[in-house]
């Protein structure tokens, strides 16, 4: 999807009210994290110590890292930016995306649309983002961290993936992959782009394969990012109202978990996030967040945060304060994707052994293609094989009706062997070939099972018949059998059980239990 | 693309683990068979880089999945090569948790590169030689030995069904031995519980063959039972 990102270089900085120009820098765990252009002529660099950063430059300004502070400065920016354009997703303060394709219409062209975007902020506010347009938000990002600083950086629809070729490795920020990528001596996005999609997959595992797509300028489609077909939404009522940040998140804290439960049960992770809150007097904020490469019950009780900072604690006379306190958090899933594939990054308490077992499986996938491993579900249904349900890994999980009791279900245990073509057999008694009658009745005791291959066993005990009556109400998948458990012993006395179906009279062998 | 062809051809994962005494003891331990069949094998656990082979007749299957149960409900992963008809609901009931199943029912002529994928990455790996025709598809030796040193070196079990076509003699040999069901009578009464004799035989074992019965699906019949009548 074509984007315009939007980037505030040294948000922190910006945030916290001071000039870009000053010597400042924001230091977390006593390490530099963030340092403005004026100290960084000084000579200080990020990752330095703080002593060390000071005595480059005697009167450095040091900041403490304050997400809240920086959630909720930019929360005047979001504002500022939704009278422009009618949609856009903050990734994190100081970033975010703006899809072009309508605004760019409006305004007559995506130069008209970057020239009146950075005119919403006037040189003299001391706050300037650069923009960069491209084909992905990935291509927009690192565009817009190359762009100057009036003028933005379009990359022509079709280039992303040439732009982004001279771009080192690390722009993609997954240091294992840089280092790996390094010894194999790749070093840009272009040549890890040049690489055949499928290799990537089979050497690297899934979560490089959505780098790949990254650097080759598209939007990641392999993992099957779509809208839910169904509303993934989850609410909670807070009575009495919270007026505070600190309330209004705790409140929000079961929600999280059980929203990350209903993604879970259907096997899906939510790649983009709709936060709306509600006040008393039915004021209304509504915020879009983009997480990479999902969203986690920490990330999503974070953006709740980061949002009820913005909008309780904001002191910038462009947002409007609520004028009562929260009444409702609503969460929804705008994105979501498959979890198989993001498994590794989803679940942080998956074992050693299952990320390995998760790359091993991405990498058979690879070799055979999604149709040639499955995990397996248990579902309702009388046949034995109608409750088993393979899912394609990577796929996301179908929903499938509940294992509960059915009527007409065979008693545990369950065969062991399900024949994919059932075996034709003749089942005879003293008098000749045994059949069950329309009220379901045997006519005879059955004693001898023939295969089809002149095999001939002795039936010792037998159980049955259970009736099925299967869609009777359609004319065409109507079906109605019976089935049978038989026990059959060869001439050696070998026992050996199986589970018959017999429908018009002749018998199949359906399953058996080995 | 000389490049593409060298990551498909270096060894998959870095960093093999490189385990202590000790620590293999450990590992030993995460592969510990259920009760009936640990007191067959020196240790009650199968080793790890070792082939386990699983022998022919009535019975194979209900002895794959017991073989299963015991290190897949303590959290090993199995993945099942060639075996379109195993019956998953057969493994739920025999103790093999589904979420740490995956199968692979049709490899085709791949399945050297799968099975080398899955010794790689999932600790228990069943694998039953395709079919191709009417003939099933041969193991050559250099590539058996290939696959028992990556199994080696990564710590897992390959299990062969049906292990005659292998070329490598297994190191544990089980084979069902016997089958009896109860429950089924003239006419009445249902499959309920079968019990499965195994024997065993190998390298580890030593001169005579070893002998156990296993009753399979019992205890939750009896503990289906004793809900009812409670």
């Amino acid at each position: 999807m074509r984007s315009a990102a939007l980037w505030f270089a040294h948000w922190p900085i910006t945030a916290a009210g001071l000039c870009l120009a000053d010597p400042v820098v924001v230091v977390e765990g006593g390490v530099v994290t963030v340092c403005s252009p004026g100290a960084y002529q000084h000579g200080v660099r990020i990752g330095q110590r703080r002593r060390e950063a000071k005595s480059h430059s005697p009167d450095l300004a040091v900041l403490a890292t304050d997400p809240y502070r920086d959630a909720q400065a930019f929360e005047a920016i979001v504002t500022t930016l939704l009278v422009a354009v009618p949609r856009l997703e903050v990734s994190e303060p100081g970033l975010c995306t703006v899809p072009v394709a309508g605004p760019s219409r409006y305004y007559g062209g995506e130069r008209e649309l970057t020239t009146h975007l950075l005119n919403l902020w006037p040189e003299s506010s001391g706050q300037t983002p650069r923009i960069g347009i491209a084909d992905s938000r990935f291509g927009a990002y690192c565009a817009a961290q190359t762009a100057r600083e009036r003028t933005g950086e379009i990359v022509p629809t079709g280039r992303t993936q040439e732009f982004l070729a001279p771009f080192p490795i690390s722009t993609l920020g997954i240091e294992e992959l840089t280092t790996l990528s390094r010894r194999l001596g790749i070093h840009t996005l272009g040549q890890f782009a040049a690489l055949p999609t499928r290799a990537v997959l089979s050497r690297f595992g899934s979560s490089a394969a959505l780098s790949h797509a990254l650097a080759r300028g598209i939007d990641p489609t392999p993992l099957a990012i779509h809208q839910p077909t169904q509303e993934l939404t989850l609410a909670v009522e807070l009575d009495p109202p919270a007026e505070r940040v600190d309330i209004a998140t705790f409140t929000a804290k079961p929600l999280v978990g059980e929203f990350m439960e209903l993604l879970t049960q259907r096997g899906l992770a939510c790649t983009q996030l709709r936060v709306d809150l509600h006040t008393e007097h039915a004021e209304e904020n509504t915020r879009q967040w983009r997480a990479s490469p999902v969203f986690d019950s920490e990330t999503i009780l974070e953006r709740i945060r980061w949002q009820l900072a913005g909008w309780l604690g904001s002191t910038d006379a462009d947002v409007a304060m609520p004028s009562a306190g929260i009444s409702l958090i609503r969460i929804t899933a705008d994105e979501v994707a498959g979890s198989a594939d993001l498994q590794v990054s989803l679940w942080g308490e998956m074992s050693a052994a299952d990320r390995r077992a998760v790359r091993g499986l991405d990498r058979v996938r690879g070799l055979l293609g999604s149709a040639g491993v499955f995990t397996v579900l248990l579902g309702g249904g009388r046949g034995p094989s109608d409750r088993v349900h393979y899912v394609p890994w990577g796929k996301p999980t179908p929903t499938i009706d509940p294992p509960m009791p059915w009527p007409g279900q065979i008693p545990a245990p369950s065969p062991a062997v399900l024949h994919s073509n059932p075996l034709p057999v003749d089942v005879f008694g003293a008098a000749g070939p045994v059949a069950v009658t329309a009220r379901g009745d045997v006519t005879e005791r059955p004693v001898r099972l023939e295969l089809g291959n002149g095999k001939v066993h002795t039936i010792t005990a037998w159980a049955g018949p259970w009736l099925t009556d299967e869609h009777w109400w359609e004319a065409d998948s109507h079906r109605r059998f019976a089935r049978f458990q038989l026990l059959t012993s060869d001439s050696n006395g070998s026992q050996q059980a199986h589970l018959c179906l017999v429908q018009r009279n002749s018998w199949l062998i359906e399953a058996t239990y080995d | 693309m000389a490049l593409a062809e060298l990551l498909a051809s270096t060894p998959s994962e870095p960093g093999v683990p490189i385990t202590s005494a000790r620590e293999s003891d450990r590992a030993h331990e995460e592969f510990r068979l259920i009760t009936e069949l640990a007191a067959l094998v020196p240790g009650g656990c199968l080793r790890p880089g070792s082939t386990v082979g699983i022998g022919g007749g009535p019975g194979q299957t209900s002895l794959l999945l017991q073989l299963l149960a015991g290190p897949m409900e303590q959290g090993r992963w199995g993945g099942v090569i060639g075996l379109p008809e195993l019956g998953a609901q057969a493994g739920v009931e025999q103790g093999v948790p589904l979420n740490h199943l995956a199968l692979i029912p049709d490899p085709g002529d791949r399945w050297l590169d799968v099975t080398a994928a899955l010794l790689d990455s999932v600790e228990l790996v069943v694998l039953r030689l395709p079919r191709s025709g009417s003939t099933r598809a041969r193991c050559r030796p250099s590539d058996a030995r290939r696959l028992l040193a990556r199994a080696r070196q990564r710590h897992s079990v390959l299990i062969l069904v049906d292990p005659h076509d292998w070329p490598e003699q297994p190191d544990l040999l089980f084979t069902p031995a016997a089958v009896r069901w109860y429950g089924i009578a003239d006419g009445y009464g249902a499959l309920r519980s079968q019990s499965l004799t195994v024997q065993v035989s190998g390298r580890r074992i030593g001169g005579r063959p070893r002998q156990a019965e296993l009753l399979v699906g019992a205890s939750e019949h009896l503990t289906d039972g004793i809900q009812r009548a409670g």
